[in-house]
């Protein structure tokens, strides 16, 4: 499923994006961030068909301390950042300023020759701020970032065009949370957040291969959400009610992206009213009985060229217990039924072509599950869940006569497999391991006629088996670790033919790192080779990926 | 006791079912094909595709349908190559002897291939003059338009650049007639002219002033057929006829859907592609004959469009290309001069380019 399904949540804000409906990443720095959750399927307070990912920033732990350090890699990559956290009674205060540039000119192999990425550059700089007020009933909140990227778009690699692009992107972004979290009784809470996320976008393209008329183009981006929700405990029953209203607007919409059409703004309002529940029942025969529910209302109004109004119900159900004879074992269910709706890019990207009329992706899911933790030689846990997706009207980019790519509905898809995760922590976490398969079963099941051989074939991009390997040790001051991805074979053409696909891959990253202490300063060495085998492999075909980097990290904690 | 000892089988099995795994895993990795490609059947007489690929796939490839005994080869020249890839956004050949000229626009590169079996002879780089669109020969001459906004002149013989010169914005549709090379700038949508080049001079002309967007150029005799594709919002384009000696306008003749590519029938007769299908025009008198020819639902019943068209003088039959959804492989549908379907065959991705070598 693709990242638009996927609900991201900044400190409690909802930031997904008007135009992609993602998140853009790269205005964010790892190293400001505390915590990142991925709840898989749907939250209790959102239903959403690619899960949601909730991230944490913001002094989290009420620390009081001084951070600097830095680190550089072998594409002359340099980071520097610096970080202050305290913390006294009922206040807390944080913020990170980090620096990076590189010229990014990683190695690849591209049919049989070892090249330097070009136009790969970028420069960033982030800062952020919080400050907490927290008591044992009430938290008040507040956070915000500010993000510069300069960077160059490097383009696809083709047969005698390893510089396809000579484009350069710049954003600015800022985005600011407030969030107030309070007790009202011991079964009342009442969470409530503010955000306002403003991005600017600039593209210069100077040999006219992205924008057709002119050589810059800039766009910007508003977005102002408000949230509420009140849960209710009351014995095993809980009960959430919640509301959000997001009012963003975008401008030069089309002539950013088309790089063809003159400046329009597009405005879109969504609101959200959600009710969830989850009760634990007690039984004879089983440990645990947990039934929850949900339904969110989801109206949008949206103006761009013309008004429209779209409204959808998603639902969902769930069914979790653990049997009497198996206590450390839960076996879970749930189905859900959910919407997206196109993104201000998939829906007014090219006005010629008349995409106005994508319908939004329509998502059932029905997951079963098993989940049963161990104790031999150390903890251990191992989940297995078969999924099943129906979908309906997804979203593809397809390219046209004009060469460009817009985005058609594929009326029919299926998707099922299977997911299996095993973790364990042997001789007292002095050695943790786990692994984790895929199995993704996903087809084109709408043929729009016998001409069409995408029927039954597997989704672009979609490989059939992706495996995940990764182990640490941990002696003394040292830490050794060891992550490897396997991903199948996938197809970027969706007839399936084996000369438009990719070859299957298999990356291994090594790390060690040694913390020592110089009288109270902490210090911890870090060394990361990143696919340190120099697999030479595709994620998106054209793009090719950089073969084994070094990098080396220096921290200093007072 | 006994549970633990079961716990202890369990994880045991559990292991050898993770190293198998783990094992199979290192083996799924070792299993690339190494199938060998196809043997190439020499061509004779033969239709040929230039297929252009998804945009930016690195995936244009040639088809081939043979006249005489109907056989119908992908891939060509990826396969007559060992493996070697054609490149990113393949748009014309010209065949020229033995020789064929294919111009592969996003890969900066004009292969030149024998017409027997398309294996490589040689290729000229173009990322100095830019990604080369159309081409023509003439004598011992090659004339090619590029995005760079250049016509390029090389010798078709030595494979070497000649000379160049700045024309209109993003020149496609190139054509030769009286001894002029006419260009066709369609500036992405935004150009109103053609741009007239002296053969012998290799100097401008004249810039002639046509409908909005001229996308391309045929040649009969003295008379020049410009098409113009017009705008996107209304779709009027029109067909321009010029006279190559005096270089004025004869005659004009609107056609709706955005007009594209067209190939040249007897008598100047021409088949021009429209958002709704085979427009057949009589160019002698500049007058529609039939507004739709062939149903570019017929041929397309996917996007209900048609991509390519090449008619066959010999056979009086039309082939037409049928790029399905621009993703996965299409076809080219042949249709007899009464609008008929007489078969199809395969080809690849978006084919774009059908020519006949005879």
């Amino acid at each position: 499923m693709s990242s638009e399904n996927t609900l991201i949540l900044f400190n409690e804000a909802r930031v997904n994006d008007l135009r992609t409906g993602s998140f853009d990443f790269s205005t964010l720095e790892l190293y400001a961030i505390d915590k990142i959750e991925y709840v898989k399927n749907n939250s209790a307070d959102n239903i959403s068909a690619g899960g949601v990912l909730k991230i944490t920033s913001g002094n989290l732990d009420n620390q009081n301390s001084v951070n600097i350090g830095g680190m550089v890699n072998s594409n002359l990559t340099q980071k520097y950042f610096g970080s202050i956290s305290y913390s006294k009674n009922n206040f807390s205060f944080g913020s990170n300023y980090i620096r990076s540039y590189s010229p990014n000119e990683y190695n690849y192999i591209f049919e049989g020759e070892k090249l330097k990425r070009k136009n790969a550059q970028y420069s960033k700089t982030f800062v952020n701020a919080d400050v907490k007020w927290s008591s044992t009933d009430f938290v008040l909140k507040f956070y915000t970032h500010y993000s510069h990227l300069s960077s160059g778009l490097p383009g696809f690699v083709v047969t005698n065009n390893t510089a396809s692009s000579k484009a350069l992107n710049l954003t600015n972004s800022w985005l600011s949370i407030a969030n107030v979290n309070y007790s009202i009784s011991n079964n009342l809470v009442f969470v409530s957040t503010l955000s306002y996320h403003n991005q600017f976008l600039e593209m210069e393209d100077p040999q006219n291969q992205l924008l057709i008329d002119r050589n810059s183009q800039s766009s910007t981006f508003n977005d102002l959400a408000f949230s509420s929700k009140l849960t209710y405990k009351f014995r095993k029953l809980n009960i959430l009610l919640g509301y959000n209203i997001s009012d963003s607007n975008v401008d030069s919409l089309t002539t950013y992206i088309s790089g063809i059409f003159s400046s329009t703004t597009g405005k879109r309002t969504e609101q959200n009213i959600y009710t969830s529940a989850n009760c634990l029942i007690p039984s004879k025969y089983l440990e645990e009985l947990n039934i929850s529910a949900g339904i969110n209302y989801q109206l949008i109004n949206e103006d761009i060229y013309n008004k429209l109004e779209h409204n959808y119900l998603s639902y969902k159900i769930g069914l979790s217990f653990t049997p009497l004879f198996a206590k450390d074992t839960e076996i879970l269910t749930s189905f859900s039924s959910n919407y997206r709706h196109p993104t201000f890019n998939e829906k007014y990207y090219s006005g010629f072509f008349g995409n106005s009329g994508l319908k939004g992706e329509e998502y059932k899911s029905l997951n079963i599950g098993i989940n049963s933790k161990f104790n031999i030689l150390g903890k251990g846990e191992i989940e297995i869940t078969y999924f099943t997706i129906w979908g309906n009207n997804r979203i593809i980019w397809a390219p046209t006569i004009l060469a460009i790519q817009i985005p058609r509905n594929i009326s029919k898809i299926k998707s099922d497999g299977i997911e299996l995760r095993f973790e364990q922590s042997l001789f007292h976490s002095l050695f943790n391991w786990e692994i984790l398969y895929t199995y993704t079963n996903a087809r084109n099941i709408s043929a729009v006629s016998e001409d069409d051989k995408t029927y039954n074939k597997q989704i672009i991009y979609t490989p059939l088996h992706r495996v995940n390997l990764n182990g640490s040790l941990n002696i003394s001051d040292f830490r050794f670790s060891a992550n490897s991805s396997f991903v199948g074979k996938r197809y970027f053409t969706p007839d399936n033919t084996e000369r438009n696909s990719l070859a299957p891959y298999f990356l291994l990253d090594l790390s060690a790192s040694y913390q020592f202490n110089i009288s109270t300063i902490e210090n911890i060495f870090t060394i990361n080779i990143y696919n340190i085998l120099d697999e030479e492999y595709f994620i998106i075909q054209s793009y090719p990926m950089p073969l084994k980097t070094i990098s080396i990290n220096y921290q200093a904690r007072l | 006791m006994k549970k633990t000892r079961n716990k202890t089988i369990c994880v045991k099995v559990l292991n050898k079912l993770l190293f198998l795994f783990i094992a199979s895993t290192f083996f799924l990795i070792g299993c690339e094909s190494t199938t060998n490609p196809p043997p190439i059947v020499e061509l004779n007489k033969a239709v040929i595709v230039v297929n252009e690929g998804g945009y930016g796939q690195n995936n244009s490839s040639i088809s081939t349908y043979s006249l005489e005994d109907k056989i119908v080869q992908t891939d060509v020249y990826y396969n007559a190559n060992s493996k070697k890839n054609l490149g990113a956004s393949a748009n014309d050949i010209v065949i020229s002897g033995e020789k064929g000229f294919i111009a592969v626009t996003v890969s900066n590169k004009i292969h030149i291939v024998e017409m027997r079996d398309f294996t490589s002879v040689d290729s000229i780089d173009f990322t100095t003059f830019g990604s080369p669109v159309k081409l023509v020969t003439s004598g011992t001459n090659g004339y090619v338009t590029t995005l760079n906004s250049l016509l390029v002149k090389f010798d078709i013989s030595s494979y070497s650049v000649l000379d160049t010169i700045s024309v209109g914005f993003k020149p496609e549709g190139i054509a030769i007639s009286d001894g002029k090379i006419f260009i066709a700038n369609s500036g992405y949508g935004v150009g109103t002219t053609v741009t007239v080049v002296e053969e012998s001079t290799f100097r401008i002309v004249k810039n002639i002033n046509v409908k909005l967007n001229p996308t391309n150029v045929v040649s009969d005799g003295n008379d020049v057929f410009v098409v113009s594709t017009g705008s996107y919002s209304d779709g009027i384009g029109m067909l321009t006829k010029i006279d190559a000696t005096s270089l004025n306008i004869i005659d004009t003749l609107i056609i709706s859907k955005n007009p594209g590519r067209l190939a040249l029938g007897d008598d100047k007769e021409l088949y021009v592609i429209n958002g709704n299908g085979i427009v057949h025009v009589a160019g002698a008198t500049m007058s529609i004959i039939n507004e739709t020819l062939v149903p570019a639902s017929d041929v397309n019943n996917i996007y209900f469009s048609i991509n390519a068209v090449g008619y066959d003088r010999d056979a009086d039959l039309l082939y037409l290309g049928n790029p399905k959804d621009y993703q996965q492989n299409g076809e080219i549908a042949i249709y007899n001069s009464s609008g008929n379907e007489e078969g199809r065959f395969d080809a690849g991705i978006s084919p774009r380019a059908i020519v006949f070598k005879k």
